[in-house]
């Protein structure tokens, strides 16, 4: 007699690879087709082979046809293999034989594997052998084959051995690869739902901050763009090699647990039905409250989405578990549910935790961030540049009064507000208290913010050119507004020092109204470093001081446009006009002229009314406002800006 | 051989098997009576170890049969639904059963290709329903299991064939002591098969009897007196059922044949007939009313 408890059974490998090995081969033809075929066509092109290395990795090469399969085969896979499980002909003969579950899991499980590996594996030497006989050192290098391989694999035994976890808790094929699917994005979508619905509901609560922190990484599916430009981290791989292990160890208990009968059963493991029920409710609620939070924007209507989503989800789910339309009866279930749902939100509106009254005490703060929102916060310094904490005592005592006139207000729920305000402490113990508001208008807090703003702080943590050193600035180069193409551009030391100085004191000496609401200028101006970052800023009209430096200078005339570039200007309202600006700005001159003929409209050709116009041109953005044409000398087309009511000079009210 | 001990079985929270309890001992054929829905199939999926059941336990040779592989190598199932891989010929097949079941004995396989005369290149699922009931005996009979387990194994099978089968079947009970377990809603399909007859009836064994005991213990007695029949006449017998047509008595009562015979004769009756009777009446007069209610099983 033959030893009887051989670890390996060739039968059930013939077998599997009678009914599955077809798609080991479509596999391979596809890697063929993707990667030696198409790597081929470029070396036999004369001009690709001019460039070194066109991509990064080896997964550009087709890299929509990788993708789909890298995902695809191992899910294809894990539905025939274990398609056995789901049919009750085929289950009850396979477990009469004398083969242990946790064996037969390992042998499909093997030859799945082998059918995964075996196409790449191929793939990679082909891939080698064309490096060693060709030129195709200057396509892919040796490495790139090993980390195309290796992360291959990875993804695509990660996706199957999922499967075939998704496999173990279903009896019906069609729901193993809907679950897998949904399994592959699941971690990710539902801390989505989770954080956005949190935000509606927690006052401040920073939902971006939480859901921009590469939550990707959750999701196999949405972290695979990461291999066009590079290589999976070492910490994933190693995640991803855990999860593996953890989902196929899961698999044999699950197999143990299951129940051969439980054949054609949405759920075969029964403790799991309810799971899976209020699971599916919980998502459905969630986003139905997402829907309406983010499209109405309201709390009532968020409600009336998490009753109206529980209520499809819960139906959906029991119709599936049960295979059955006539699933009224099973109500109870969803009374128990709603009734935690509500204790759930009612719990999160007592807010035990304290998180909405929050404001961490002052000698706990080590620095604090003030940004308009997240996006802010979350760019990169060398983007934007004045993303720069806050430590002094007085900004942080003030920053906290903000914050506290933030939260007695109640403001930021849901409100129909288009502001934010995006406040982070950086406490001394290293952790983070990050809160986002939504606000109705800044002006609500322009109080609180005006410390801020005005601080000479603020100001250098903001706006670099508050807090250059003139020693680095190789040239300052002043532009104009308007068609004329005049600027000043200065280059010696001592005009640069004495320049750099006085833009910024002007800039120091900005009131809060300065800051944050639209300034009629003149000109821009731009530092260039030695380090070749250019600094931008506005010569705004008000600058009386850069004005007088650039008049001793002689240079003024240069800088701005003058009384003098202008032949006249014609000044109407809005309303009175019926020549509205063309799409291309340009504007009837013919029409213009008659409105000054019917007194509708002001023509300016005085030089001291002139420069009164262009010191206040640029000042508005509403209807709230003059049109003006300025006609330069010479110029057959006038330049249109606009100047707010209350920067008017009186001759232009009187009209 | 096989002791079923109290087992429970529950789908979707509906009880399908009620504490069973049976015992079928080493050569012997047992048969599973019951109607549709009675169990049948969930019992012997539960002692073929593809069910787990809820409560109770399954010995073979004393020990649990679930995930047992040492028991199931020695024993083969064939359910009512059979089961072949796709595309697969019966040789291929037969390589499957040979790498499964250490017992498998090609000589055996090669002999019964004479008994069933089926091509073995083609394939199994090209064949008709009866050939692949044929062709699942012929492997199972090749892996030359102790125990063997049919679910409803005749349905499909022609009367020749079906003697065939049945021939198989208790010459290897004969030669080598196997045991088989047979399941069927008809009993007379399987009473010239089984020496052992259990009655499952909505998740419960109702009853469970050597038929041999039983043939030999229930006699049919038909008696007619010159005068009265005499009022003691079954005094000490165990009467089962009594019915008068005219002056002819016709009694079914229990008891050893010799001493059912000479208790009668002592009362010196003009006609004395003993007669065998059919399983069919014998069930009916030992169950009863259950009997009734059983009654389509036994037609």
């Amino acid at each position: 007699m033959r030893s009887r408890t051989s670890l390996f059974n060739r039968e059930i490998f013939v077998q599997t690879f009678r009914s599955a090995g077809w798609i080991s081969i479509v596999y391979l033809v596809a890697l063929l087709f993707a990667l030696p075929l198409r790597i081929a066509m470029d070396m036999t092109d004369g001009n690709a082979i001019d460039y070194y290395k066109p991509f990064i990795t080896l997964f550009n090469y087709h890299s929509e046809i990788q993708m789909l399969f890298m995902f695809g085969v191992p899910i294809l896979l894990a539905l025939v293999l274990f398609r056995y499980l789901n049919s009750k002909q085929s289950s009850v003969f396979i477990h009469s034989l004398p083969i242990k579950r946790p064996a037969l899991l390992h042998h499909f499980t093997a030859a799945g594997i082998l059918f995964l590996l075996a196409p790449v594996f191929i793939t990679s030497v082909i891939l080698l052998i064309m490096h060693a006989a060709s030129n195709a050192e200057s396509l892919f290098s040796i490495t790139d084959v090993f980390q195309w391989a290796g992360q291959t694999l990875l993804f695509s035994l990660l996706t199957f051995v999922l499967s075939i976890f998704v496999g173990m808790l279903t009896g019906m094929t069609a729901v193993q690869g809907v679950l897998t699917v949904i399994m592959l994005l699941f971690p990710y979508g539902i801390s989505i739902l989770v954080m956005v619905n949190l935000s509606y509901f927690l006052n401040g609560f920073a939902n971006l901050f939480y859901m921009d922190r590469n939550l990707e990484i959750l999701s196999p599916v949405l972290t695979a763009p990461v291999l066009l430009d590079g290589m999976l981290s070492k910490l994933q791989v190693l995640s991803y090699i855990v999860l593996i292990a953890l989902l196929y160890t899961g698999s044999i208990f699950l197999y143990q647990k299951r129940r051969i009968e439980s054949v054609s059963q949405a759920i075969s493991i029964r403790g799991l039905q309810p799971v899976f029920i209020y699971g599916v409710t919980f998502c459905t609620m969630l986003f139905a409250g997402l829907y309406y939070g983010e499209t109405q924007n309201s709390t009532s209507w968020i409600i009336f989405g998490y009753i109206a989503g529980s209520m499809l989800g819960y139906l959906i789910a029991t119709m599936i578990v049960e295979k059955t339309w006539r699933v009224a009866g099973k109500w109870k279930g969803f009374v128990v549910y709603a009734a935690s749902a509500a204790a759930l939100l009612f719990l999160i509106q007592l807010d035990l935790t304290g998180y909405e009254k929050a404001v961490p005490a002052e000698q706990d703060i080590q620095s604090v961030y003030v940004l308009d929102n997240y996006y802010e916060f979350s760019a990169p310094e060398d983007q934007i540049p004045y993303k720069k904490k806050l430590y002094s005592k007085q900004n942080i005592q003030s920053v906290r009064a903000l914050h506290q006139q933030i939260i007695s207000n109640q403001e930021g729920k849901i409100t129909a507000g288009h502001d934010t305000i995006f406040i982070a402490y950086k406490l001394k113990d290293g952790e983070h208290l990050v809160r986002e508001y939504n606000i109705r208008s800044r002006e609500t807090f322009k109080n609180e913010l005006r410390p801020i703003f005005e601080s000479d702080e603020y100001k250098k943590a903001t706006n670099p050119i508050a807090a250059l050193d003139s020693k680095v600035v190789d040239k300052i180069k002043i532009f104009s507004n308007g068609p004329l193409n005049k600027s000043v551009t200065l280059a010696d030391p001592k005009d640069i020092t004495e320049f750099t100085e006085i833009a910024q004191r002007e800039l120091l000496n900005e009131s809060y109204e300065m800051m944050t609401e639209n300034q009629p200028v003149f000109s821009g101006i731009e530092f260039l470093t030695s380090d070749n970052n250019t600094h931008y800023m506005d010569y705004k009209t008000s600058y009386k001081t850069i004005e007088k430096w650039l008049t001793n200078k002689g240079e003024i005339k240069n800088a701005r446009i003058m009384p003098d570039d202008l032949s006249h200007a014609i000044v109407f309202k809005q309303e009175d006009q019926d020549l509205k600006e063309e799409e291309d700005g340009m504007i009837d001159v013919k029409k213009l002229n008659k409105l000054v003929e019917q007194g509708k409209a002001l023509r300016v050709e005085d030089k001291k009314q002139l420069d009164a116009i262009l010191r206040v041109n640029g000042s508005g953005d509403s209807d709230q406002s003059y049109l003006v044409a300025l006609f330069y000398q010479e110029q057959k087309f006038p330049d249109i800006g606009r100047i707010d009511f209350n920067y008017a000079p009186g001759f232009m009210k009187d009209f | 051989m096989i002791d079923v001990k109290n087992i429970h079985k529950q789908f979707d929270r509906q009880a399908i098997l009620n504490g069973v309890s049976l015992s079928v001992k080493k050569g012997s054929i047992y048969g599973l009576l019951g109607s549709n829905g009675a169990g049948k199939t969930t019992l012997l999926n539960t002692i073929s170890g593809v069910y787990r059941q809820d409560k109770g336990n399954v010995f073979i040779d004393q020990q649990p049969v679930f995930e047992n592989l040492e028991i199931k190598e020695k024993m083969v199932f064939i359910p009512d639904t059979l089961y072949f891989f796709p595309q697969y010929t019966i040789d291929q097949t037969a390589s499957f059963y040979k790498n499964m079941y250490s017992g498998w004995n090609e000589e055996r396989y090669v002999a019964l290709r004479e008994v069933f005369g089926i091509d073995t290149s083609k394939k199994i699922h090209k064949l008709s329903k009866g050939m692949q009931r044929q062709v699942s005996f012929w492997l199972s009979l090749s892996a030359m299991p102790d125990i063997l387990i049919l679910d409803e194994p005749f349905d499909g099978l022609d009367p020749v064939m079906r003697k065939k089968i049945k021939n198989l079947l208790v010459q290897d009970v004969a030669e080598r002591e196997m045991t088989i377990m047979i399941s069927s809603h008809n009993l007379r399909e399987v009473e010239d098969l089984c020496d052992h007859i259990g009655i499952l009836h909505k998740g419960n064994l109702l009853l469970e009897k050597d038929i041999d005991d039983l043939k030999s213990d229930v006699h049919k007695v038909q008696l007619a007196f010159k005068h009265d029949t005499p009022s003691s006449l079954f005094s000490s017998m165990q009467l089962l059922y009594k019915e008068e047509r005219g002056s002819v008595t016709l009694a079914i009562v229990r008891g050893d044949y010799d001493e059912v015979t000479a208790h009668f004769q002592n009362y010196d009756p003009v006609i004395y007939d003993i007669l065998p009777l059919t399983l069919e009446e014998i069930f009916i007069y030992e169950m009863g009313d259950a009997g009734y209610a059983i009654k389509n099983i036994l037609v």
